[in-house]
């Protein structure tokens, strides 16, 4: 199997790191488990075959975000399942591809309600927070300018624990 | 240093200050009480939230399906296509040109045409070889 210019990993390695979270995350976008399967599969196909090509992919994991991404939206948009900003984003979705929703605290289940309340944009930048992206690679997943990640991310945190807080505050206490 | 907004300790959490602005901001979160209370609320508030998160995203499945490599590339199905264009564009010629064909009729007429027109010239060239000669008929 070729190595991708640059990386260090050739396409096997690439593949067994990186796609369980990419499930994870194409599961998120789509609230579909087989879709997400699908979709993740179709993104490993197009950077084997950037890797044939020989193209350059300096960060395999961001660029496949990337593709992930841009796979669910269009993949939404096409079958009308266009799970608008207000739209709860976990409508629809396997129940086994979730932790048990009766384990969930009060103040879990308040952010569940709220982040399905974000728009897309700023759930994926979430999620991308949480897998511990650099700003660089957030700004090249969800293709914005990286200068404004920093202003952005600390916007939706604030807007979501406010809301929170709003809500309950004591469960936000120490 | 003045006191940092909120983005800005967003950026010193998570290491995205260039060098010289992070040294600068530790040093003010050292002098300033508003600024590390500020920080330290932050950090919390980070934390419950990306433990929550961790709780209420689908689960990451550690089953991987095997990766079905594409038997087809691109240039193949490029030429797979240019076959296909090659049968049918000269399907849809013949189907034009049969259509167009002229009847029996038609074809018998351009024949008759075409010959009048070859005997037409056949005596003008007679005429100008001068094997023939145009007689002025007169009338009574």
């Amino acid at each position: 199997m070729s190595y991708l210019y640059r990386c260090t990993m050739n396409f096997d390695q690439i593949y067994q790191t990186y796609y369980p979270e990419l499930l994870q995350f194409a599961r998120f976008m789509t609230n579909h488990r087989e879709w997400g399967a699908e979709i993740v599969q179709e993104s490993f196909v197009k950077l084997f075959e950037a890797s044939r090509r020989g193209e350059y992919v300096e960060n395999p994991r961001a660029w496949l975000y990337r593709v992930v991404r841009n796979h669910c939206i269009n993949h939404n948009q096409r079958n009308r399942l266009v799970l608008s900003d207000d739209q709860a984003i976990y409508d629809g979705v396997q129940q086994a591809d979730y932790a048990d929703s009766e384990m969930l605290n009060e103040r879990q289940r308040q952010l569940k309600r709220t982040i399905s309340e974000l728009p897309r944009q700023e759930q994926m930048m979430l999620f991308l927070y949480r897998k511990q992206f650099s700003y660089k690679e957030m700004a090249e997943v969800l293709q914005m300018n990286p200068n404004s990640v920093g202003k952005t991310l600390s916007r939706i945190i604030q807007k979501v624990t406010q809301k929170i807080k709003e809500v309950n505050h004591e469960l936000f206490e120490n | 240093m003045s006191c940092l907004r909120t983005d800005d300790i967003q950026m010193y959490l998570d290491g995205e200050l260039s060098t010289s602005r992070q040294l600068a901001a530790e040093s003010h979160f050292a002098q300033c009480n508003d600024c590390r209370r500020l920080l330290e609320k932050q950090q919390h508030d980070i934390k419950v939230l990306m433990d929550d998160l961790d709780a209420i995203l689908p689960l990451e499945n550690q089953e991987i399906s095997p990766f079905k490599a594409p038997s087809i590339s691109k240039h193949r199905k490029l030429s797979r296509w240019w076959w296909t264009a090659a049968v049918i564009f000269p399907l849809a010629f013949g189907i034009v040109f049969s259509w167009n064909q002229p009847d029996d009729e038609q074809q018998l007429l351009m024949q008759q045409v075409a010959l009048d027109m070859l005997y037409e010239s056949d005596l003008n060239a007679q005429w100008q070889s001068g094997e023939i000669q145009v007689v002025e008929l007169e009338y009574h």
